[in-house]
């Protein structure tokens, strides 16, 4: 097992230094010259040379990107352009946001799709199936965007229980920085959920049929408990795969929702620093995203191996 | 008392019948056979007694148990099957739960008995493991020892059924014959009824005393043992018998021919070391093996599960690659995946699995003209004649190329794998256990089919088998293979009649004792 991680470990490290690399080398390509934005376009050929002196533009691209990666080891992930802050603060007041909010909607997403997912495979056929896998279908077609908005028509203006939009600094109130969460979190956990539903009980029906499931039952137990006791485990493993990209889709994926209730997320961040050009920003948001996806499939692939026997010795 | 009492049960999947009226009363202590081809309705038989029939099934009649009807109630039925019916099945690789040790689930059998004086180390012990097995899990064990475990699960609850589905038909000779002696060691000391189910006449008569034949879905008849063997009644039964029994079709005369396939010093080696791990020596599948074949010869390589003897014919057929020594044939030399392309046709290769060898989504004819990819100058015309020759020659209609794989019984499907192999009009067929994954009667037709094609289109085969009677029945010459090595060979007759090596006798050894 222990090498089994250390195998995992090693891909994800050199996941991050091609990705890196890549991030790096796209954005040095791209046309525009970082100094004369940042001066404007009445700047003088001097203040320009001068500045791009000050941010070691005129480095060799080797040497620049290894300072790049020792400074953001170092928690220097450089200032913005536009707004004059340091990159690292910039997100982590961002992270605060989108953190809680991801985790939140994973947590829901989970609660209310896989029991129903089991509950719809342990009457596969009937009308209870039938029922929920329709609803679940609903769920996955209609945008986490529309269902925000029907609960902010409910809850927000109808009920007047939360908050329609914007949030509160955890600091200053963390209740009402949790209330703030609330429904966006819901939009977003709804389609997860449907989608975990819907893979849940496909694996489930998978694993019915097997034959490990007749032994059990020739050992003496119900449908319903050889189903319970082996199918479950078994059936776990495709949903740690959906589970995993799920994650990885709400860190990055929430700006919708995050306009809709005006949250200032990660997603706005970043939306508004491609629009800006502030390219110091996008580079390290971008790492920083792909940070949070490749450290959710090293903690799948961890899970795997702790689920499944065969993985962690073949350590492949 | 009969322990098992059946009257008149049908079963039906859809309004059509798979087993009609079949009544059956099976007595306490008995040993009870049931035999018949695939589709005969045994299985179901089984299934219908344990209450596990699938849910498409509709069963009418009456079962019972020890005088009382099986209870309709799902959780009166599991306790049934709990605390007074084993059940053994068929698949060894899929019927253990891949995630939970062995041990544990051996356990969870003895808590559902709520048995609380029998442990799970006495039970492997029982059947013959080490109790460190336990913490195994079930990957981590070969098909004999993960029947055993199914054997120790059924066991758990000292019951007073025990019904085992076709238990060793995925299992080599040896494993095979080990499996059944358990099955009936255990029989015996415990007392126990046990229920057998089969497509071989020979092991339902090595462990039974009475035996029902099935066919399609009927009763043909219910006899003991000894009478089926010395004076069948029914003509079906006598030719279920008679299929045990491997007519010779061999022996040729070689001694004006030339030499095809040479084989010299070859080695397949599978590297074990790891990025991380410790230098390990390399697992030697084939080592150091060299012989030769004679054009027109039928050679076999014989040996236990996991000797390198699909390996083996994995690289004479160029499917892998030797890591040492080299190959010859028709004095072109290759080494394995090197073999060239305008060579490729003259080697063809029978898989054993008739189900999984053919891609399901393709018709027949595709698949079939699949192989005709190494020779691009034929004709479209030349093409479908070589098709149609082809499927003709295996005995089946040429208007079956537009059909699909589902439509046909695993003997025919052998027929069009054989079919497949002589497309491209090869010189060597290498035949890997070609007979094993069919029923015992259907067996003789398509060895029959072998040799024919063999003297019609001159033909070499390579039989890869641990079949010691097909292989006496088909092969001018035998090597045995242990641990990668050849360490016999010679004529079947005279290796049969007086084996040296230990591997040779313990496969003589654990064939099944003949009818006839």
């Amino acid at each position: 097992m222990t090498l089994y991680i250390l195998r995992r470990l090693a891909g994800f490290l050199v996941t991050l230094l091609i990705a890196a690399a890549v991030i790096f080398l796209l954005l040095d390509l791209l046309p525009g010259d970082p100094a004369r934005f940042i001066l404007g376009i009445n700047a003088t050929p001097e203040s320009v040379a001068a500045l791009r002196l000050q941010m070691g533009l005129d480095d060799p691209a080797i040497l620049r990107f290894g300072n790049w990666l020792l400074g953001m080891f170092r928690g220097d992930f450089g200032m913005s352009q536009t707004q004059k802050l340091p990159v690292a603060d910039l997100i982590a007041a961002r992270m605060a946001v989108t953190l809680p909010l991801t985790l939140f909607a994973m947590v829901v997403s989970i609660v209310i799709g896989l029991p129903l997912g089991i509950l719809a495979a342990m009457h596969r056929g009937k009308p209870l199936d039938t029922i929920l896998m329709v609803i679940a279908q609903a769920g996955v077609a209609v945008p986490n965007f529309w269902f925000g908005m029907l609960l902010t028509l409910l809850f927000a203006v109808i009920l007047r229980w939360l908050p329609t939009g914007g949030f509160t600094p955890w600091h200053e109130n963390p209740i009402a920085a949790f209330r703030g969460l609330l429904l966006p979190g819901l939009a977003l956990a709804l389609p997860q959920a449907a989608i975990l539903a819907r893979v849940m009980r496909t694996a489930l029906v998978d694993v019915s049929t097997q034959d490990f499931i007749r032994t059990a039952r020739a050992k003496g137990m119900t449908f319903g408990q050889a189903m319970w006791r082996h199918g479950v485990r078994n059936a776990f493993l495709p949903v740690l795969t959906i589970l995993g990209l799920q994650f990885a889709f709400l860190i990055a994926g929430t700006i919708i929702v995050e306009n809709v209730f005006f949250l200032p997320g990660l997603g706005r961040l970043i939306a508004t620093a491609v629009t800006e050009r502030d390219l110091v920003l996008v580079r390290s948001a971008t790492i920083i995203l792909v940070l949070a996806v490749s450290a959710t499939m090293l903690i799948v692939d961890i899970a795997y191996g702790f689920v499944d026997p065969r993985l962690r010795e073949r350590g492949a | 008392m009969s322990l098992v009492e059946i009257e008149n049960l049908t079963i039906r999947f859809g309004g059509r019948p798979a087993l009609s009226g079949l009544s059956l009363a099976i007595a306490r202590g008995e040993r009870f056979g049931i035999v018949g081809e695939s589709g005969s309705g045994k299985s179901l038989t089984a299934l219908a007694i344990t209450g596990l029939l699938p849910d498409a099934a509709e069963a009418t009649g009456v079962i019972r148990f020890d005088g009382k009807l099986l209870p309709t109630d799902e959780r009166a039925m599991a306790a049934l099957r709990g605390h007074r019916i084993g059940i053994v099945f068929q698949e060894p690789m899929t019927a253990l739960n891949p995630l939970m040790r062995v041990g544990a689930q051996i356990d969870e059998a003895l808590d559902l008995a709520d048995s609380s004086t029998r442990e799970v180390a006495a039970l492997l012990q029982e059947v013959g493991l080490d109790s460190s097995h336990a913490i195994r899990f079930p990957h981590q064990l070969s098909g004999g020892q993960r029947q055993r475990v199914m054997i120790a699960m059924a066991l758990a609850s000292d019951p007073d059924l025990i019904i085992a589905d076709e238990p060793t038909s995925a299992l080599d000779v040896i494993t095979q014959r080990r499996v059944l002696d358990l099955i009936a060691e255990i029989c015996d000391r415990r007392q126990m009824t046990l229920i057998f189910i089969s497509h071989d006449m020979r092991a339902v008569a090595a462990l039974c005393n009475r035996v029902a034949v099935l066919k399609a879905g009927e009763l043909v008849e219910t006899v003991p043992t000894e009478d089926v063997l010395r004076r069948p009644k029914a003509a079906y039964t006598q030719a279920l018998v008679d299929a045990t029994q491997m007519a010779p079709r061999a022996n040729h005369d070689l001694s004006d021919q030339d030499l095809l396939l040479s084989v010299e010093g070859v080695t397949r080696a599978y590297s074990r070391n790891g990025l991380f791990s410790r230098r390990q020596p390399p697992l030697m599948a084939v080592n150091d093996v060299s012989f030769d074949v004679t054009r027109g010869e039928v050679l076999a390589l014989v040996g236990p599960s996991g000797c390198g003897k699909t390996t083996l014919a994995r690289v004479i057929a160029g499917l892998d690659s030797a890591t040492s020594g080299t190959m010859t044939i028709d004095s072109t030399p290759y080494h394995g995946a090197d073999l060239p392309r305008e060579k490729r046709g003259d080697i063809s290769l029978v898989f054993q699995d008739p189900f999984g060898s053919f891609n399901p989504r393709l018709t027949i004819g595709k698949s079939l003209a699949e192989p005709l990819r190494l020779l691009p100058k034929l004709s479209p015309l030349d093409r479908e004649q070589r098709l149609i020759e082809a499927i003709e020659s295996v005995g089946l209609d040429a208007s079956m190329l537009t059909r699909y794989p589902h439509e046909f019984s695993g003997g025919q499907r052998q027929r069009l794998a054989i079919a497949r192999a002589l497309v491209t009009r090869p010189r060597l067929v290498v035949l890997d256990e070609p007979v094993s994954a069919l029923d015992v009667s259907v067996r003789g037709a398509v060895l029959d089919l072998l040799a024919r094609l063999q003297s019609q289109f001159g033909l070499t085969y390579l039989i890869i088998s641990h079949d010691l009677d097909m292989v006496a029945a088909m092969a001018d010459r035998v090597m045995v293979m242990e641990a990668g090595r050849i360490v016999e060979a010679g004529s079947p007759k005279t290796l049969f009649a007086d084996p040296r090596h230990s591997l040779t006798k313990a496969l003589m050894a654990a064939r099944l004792p003949d009818l006839v």
